[in-house]
Order: structure tokens, then C-alpha cells, then sequence
């Protein structure tokens, strides 16, 4: 028993404390890698809004249309961003499966969509963030509002995974062609 | 203790006036304070609760790292305790030490969630579990005492091999035989660590709790597999394409488990083990290699393995597991009368022809655990031996 103590002890009451700790650095500094963006969000469900403490969104991205934006994961297709961050100038689809090294260096930062996130596939159109209590009701009104366009800042990592980091609002520029579509 | 029943023994002259007299007096010397401990209880259930609706309604205010900081502190305070308290004996080193065992490995496990949080990172359930299982079982596999810990430690063995099948069937669509084999076989692994650690390690109780965990939970995903097979084709993989490969690798695993385990324990309970292992194994793959639908032949191969299981266990004398298989073994049988009846139930005569053989079954299977469950062993020692129900 007092070899127990003295030796094995010590050593499984350590590891834990110490893998926690690595897991802590490791996660930390994966945060702080890749490039963060501004993106256009649009086309939220009203009732989709505040569930819990979090804004649901669709992801506008500029100068690509929604069918072609890649939803399966495994379909080995990710959208490849142009610009200098946090501006985005072009994003277009590629297609990995293809092999493109040369594609995607030309990219300023490719993203795919994580699947075991809480979006799942949808991860490139979708997505949400977390937002205290008291202002989700000013989150709310603000992207009820057509007149405000909301900005999300996201961050893709060196993996390719977005993780959407805060929200912002500015006037609505194109009200031409927000009219055009009622019409 | 009521002293209504000392009296009625006393009236029938159960006991005498001196007897009953030594058993108020015992029954008074060991009444405890029942009501003053509720309350004590009582209050501290309500710090803590008042403690966390405190962190919750502020949870937004306080910064991500301090929140981590506090989290990893309490962690590292409570290994403290763990390693301060482990020479003690009595209340103190057997009870609350697994208390805070019990407590630092929750808080370890949310500190994953706590993470995800914190930094807003996504990953699948299964790697953190697995993470938390190489960290945290040398812990509580070297300290653990009850029935706490060896639950915790089987549902988070259990957790992760249940979320990661979950995942890789996601992830692929040609899964590999061996691969789900051996994964669906984690709780006949843990029994032969089990057997093993029972006979070198000097906490048998708890290496009993953890193999009896395992043990149940063998039979139960046993059971549900025949049961799956029964229901629809391909069972619970819905694919039949692979099931009878994965039967077959468990068939030569198990049986390797159940020779190891005889090996280990050549006594009643080793050789019960083996037995139940053994029959789950073929009956499992003639399962899966039959396929049907037919109630008969699926009934006889569901009773085939608990009746196997009933077998170890009026051989080891576990008197409760062999009232479970009587009942259960009654109910399929019920069942499966009721499935053979189904075409005549418009007549009626096949709604009284079940009724008559519930009954019947129901009748002997009342003689069946009286003549051969296995006699009442004394309080104390092997009270609750394979309680695996």
C-alpha cells in the first residue's frame, strides 16, 4: 500500500490535471491560428432567431449563389476566399476531390464546413452565435430591422473551420436590389 | 424499528419479555438523528443550489478564462484531497473519498464542454470521451471503492463506445467488421479485466461491481441484439451485409474471453462467465446468420441464451439473476404465444388459447424458481453475487 501511495498515486492523480492543462494550451492556441473575415449574413428564419442564448443566420457570401454553395462534407468541395482579411473581395466553390494545391494556394483562406458542428453540413450556410441574455432582445430587433445589414466577424482556422465570433450591424446599401426581388 | 411488531412477536410468544426488552434497547442505541440530519441536509442543498444559480445568472460577466482558472483550480483541489485522504480508514477514506472521485471526474468531464465553450470549438461527443477515459481510469480504476465509481467509470465505457459507433457510421459507408467487433465487445473486455483485477487487487468489492456492471451489460445488449434480429432484418446495423462477419469475430473474441476468464478464476463463477459468454457468442451468430423473421425460431434462440444464463446461474447459486431469467423466459414465452395465436384472434378461440397458456406458464414458472433457484445464501457474504438485472 505504501509503495501505492508513494508512486502510483501521485502519478494518476497528475495525469489528468495535466492532460486538462495541455488540452487548455492546445485549444488556446488553435483560437488564436487562422484569419478572421467580415461576412454579409441574410435570409434568417424570424423563428429561428433566439433559440436559447444564440442568433441563427444564413451566411451571404459574396459573389457566389446559394445552390452552389457546398452542404455534404464529404463531397470534398470547400469555398475559397479572396481579399485582404477581414475583406472579402471573391469567394468561389472548389472542388478538392480534384486536386488542386495550386488552386487553394491562391486562396487567402479556404473554409469547409465542420461536420460534427451544431450545424452539421450546413455549416457554410448556416450558422450561429452565442450571444448573452439581456441583448438578444436588441440582436433581435436590429436583424428584424431592413434597413440594418448584419456583419458577421468569423474566424477559419487552419483547418477550415469557421467559428463565427461576434456580430455587427451597418446600413443596408443595396436597397435597389432588395426591392427587386419583392418585385 | 416500530415497537408495533415487538409487540405483536411478544403477544405471540415469538419472543420473550427479555428479548424484546434487548432488542428496543439495541434498536435505540443505533436510531439516528434522522430528522436533524434531513435538515442539515437540507440547508447545504440549498447553498449549493443558491451558489449555482450565483455562477449561472452571472455566467455572461465573468471572463472565459476566469471561469476556466476557477474550474481548473477546483480540479486541482479536489486531487488534493484525494491524495490527502487516501491512508485514511473509516468514513472519511472509504466513503467520501469516492465522493470526490465521483465529483473531480464530472467536473473533469465538463471541463471538455466547459472548453468548448469558452472557445466555441466543435468536436464529436466521442473525443472527449475518449480523452476523459485515458485520463481519469488509472485514477479510478487504482482508487475507486463503490458502487459509485465503478458505475461511473462502466457508463463512461459504455458512453464513448456507443457515441463513437454512432459517429463512424456516419462517417463511412463501408464499415469494417473487425472494427465494430471489437468496439461492441468493450463489456466483455471489461469483465476479463475485471476477473483478472479481482484476483490480484485487494479491493475485490469494487472489481466485483465493475465486472457485475459489465456482465449486465453484456447480457442486456445481447438480449436486445436477438430482439433487434427478430424485429427487422440486419438487426441493429439495419445492413445484413456485416452482421454476419461481426458475429463471427465476436464468436472467436468471446470465446477467447470466456477461456481466459476460466483460466483465471477456475471456480463456479469463472466457469458461469465462460458459459454465458460462450452461448451468447453462438447464439448471437446463428442469429445473424439465419435471418428470420419466423417467432418461433427466434423465441427459441432469446430463451436459448437466457436459459443459458439461467444455467450459470443456479451453477454459481446467484438465487436473484435466476429469478430475473424465470420471469423473463415466462414473458417471451407469454409473447410468443400470443405471436403463434395472432391468426386465430378474430375468432376469439385464439385470445382464450393465450389466456390458457399465460396461465400455465405463469404457474410453472412459480414451481420452476422454487424447485431449482439456488438456496438463500447467508447475509453478508455473496449477498448479491452476478446481480446482472
Amino acid at each position: 500500500m505504501s509503495r501505492y501511495r508513494r508512486f502510483f498515486l501521485p502519478l494518476a492523480l497528475l495525469l489528468p490535471l495535466a492532460g486538462l492543462g495541455l488540452i487548455w494550451l492546445m485549444t488556446d492556441r488553435e483560437s488564436r491560428e487562422g484569419t478572421e473575415w467580415d461576412v454579409p449574413i441574410a435570409g434568417y428564419d424570424p423563428r429561428d432567431l433566439l433559440r436559447g442564448h444564440y442568433v441563427q443566420f444564413r451566411y451571404d457570401w459574396p459573389a457566389v449563389a446559394h445552390e452552389d454553395i457546398p452542404i455534404w462534407s464529404a463531397s470534398r468541395k470547400s469555398l475559397c476566399i479572396r481579399g485582404t482579411a477581414p475583406d472579402i473581395d471573391s469567394v468561389e466553390v472548389l472542388d478538392i476531390s480534384g486536386f488542386s494545391e495550386e488552386m487553394e494556394s491562391s486562396c487567402d483562406a479556404t473554409a469547409k464546413a465542420n461536420p460534427w458542428s451544431e450545424e452539421g453540413d450546413d455549416g457554410l450556410i448556416r450558422d450561429r452565435i452565442y450571444v448573452a441574455q439581456e441583448t438578444g432582445r436588441s440582436y433581435e430587433k436590429k436583424l428584424a430591422d431592413p434597413k440594418l445589414q448584419g456583419i458577421v466577424r468569423i474566424r477559419i482556422n487552419n483547418k477550415g473551420f469557421i467559428t463565427p465570433l461576434s456580430l455587427s450591424f451597418q446600413p443596408r446599401l443595396d436597397d435597389n436590389r432588395e426591392q427587386e426581388n419583392v418585385q | 424499528m416500530s415497537d408495533r411488531k415487538i409487540n405483536i412477536w411478544l403477544d405471540a410468544g415469538l419472543i420473550d419479555a427479555d428479548a424484546a426488552q434487548r432488542i428496543r434497547e439495541y434498536e435505540a442505541d443505533r436510531s439516528r438523528p434522522l430528522g436533524l440530519w434531513s435538515l442539515i441536509g437540507l440547508g447545504a442543498l440549498a447553498i449549493g443550489l443558491g451558489i449555482i444559480s450565483l455562477v449561472a445568472a452571472n455566467w455572461d460577466d465573468i471572463p472565459g478564462m476566469i471561469r476556466l482558472a476557477v474550474h481548473g483550480l477546483l480540479i486541482a483541489g479536489l486531487c488534493a484531497a484525494i491524495y490527502l485522504l487516501q491512508p485514511r480508514k473509516g468514513f472519511l477514506g472509504l466513503y467520501l473519498k469516492d465522493v470526490l472521485l465521483f465529483v473531480l471526474a464530472v467536473l473533469g468531464l465538463t471541463f471538455f464542454g466547459h472548453l468548448g465553450q469558452v472557445y466555441q470549438t466543435s468536436s464529436p461527443l466521442w473525443q472527449p470521451l475518449v480523452i476523459w477515459l485515458l485520463l481519469f481510469s488509472p485514477l479510478l480504476l487504482l482508487t475507486g471503492r463503490g458502487w459509485l465509481i465503478s458505475m461511473l467509470w462502466m457508463v463512461g465505457l459504455l458512453g464513448t463506445a456507443l457515441t463513437y459507433l454512432g459517429w463512424y457510421f456516419r462517417q463511412t459507408e463501408a464499415p469494417q467488421s473487425f472494427y465494430l467487433a471489437v468496439i461492441t465487445s468493450m463489456p466483455v473486455f471489461a469483465l476479463v479485466l475485471a476477473v483478472f483485477m479481482r484476483k490480484i487487487s485487494a479491493r475485490q468489492a469494487f472489481w466485483k461491481q465493475i465486472g457485475q456492471f459489465a456482465l449486465a451489460a453484456f447480457v442486456a445488449a445481447v438480449t436486445l441484439k436477438l430482439i433487434a434480429d427478430s424485429v427487422s432484418a440486419g438487426g441493429l446495423l439495419g445492413s445484413e451485409a456485416y452482421v454476419s462477419d461481426i458475429a463471427a469475430i465476436q464468436l472467436v473474441l468471446w470465446s477467447a474471453a470466456a477461456l481466459l476468464i476460466y483460466s483465471f478464476n477456475r471456480i463456479a463463477t469463472g466457469a458461469s462467465i465462460g458459459g454465458i459468454l460462450v452461448a451468447a457468442a453462438i447464439i448471437s451468430f446463428v442469429s445473424s446468420i439465419a435471418q428470420s423473421s419466423e417467432p418461433l425460431g427466434n423465441a427459441i434462440l432469446f430463451m436459448a441464451f437466457w436459459a443459458a444464463v439461467g444455467w450459470s446461474a443456479i451453477y454459481s447459486g446467484w438465487r436473484n439473476v435466476f429469478q430475473v431469467v424465470v420471469a423473463i423466459i415466462a414473458l417471451r414465452l407469454i409473447i410468443l404465444s400470443f405471436q403463434l395465436a395472432y391468426d386465430l384472434f378474430s375468432s376469439g378461440l385464439g385470445l382464450i388459447i393465450a389466456g390458457l397458456i399465460t396461465i400455465a406458464i405463469a404457474v410453472m414458472a412459480y414451481r420452476v424458481s422454487r424447485v431449482l433457484a439456488p438456496t438463500k445464501i447467508s447475509a453478508g457474504e455473496q449477498d448479491d453475487e452476478g446481480d446482472d438485472q
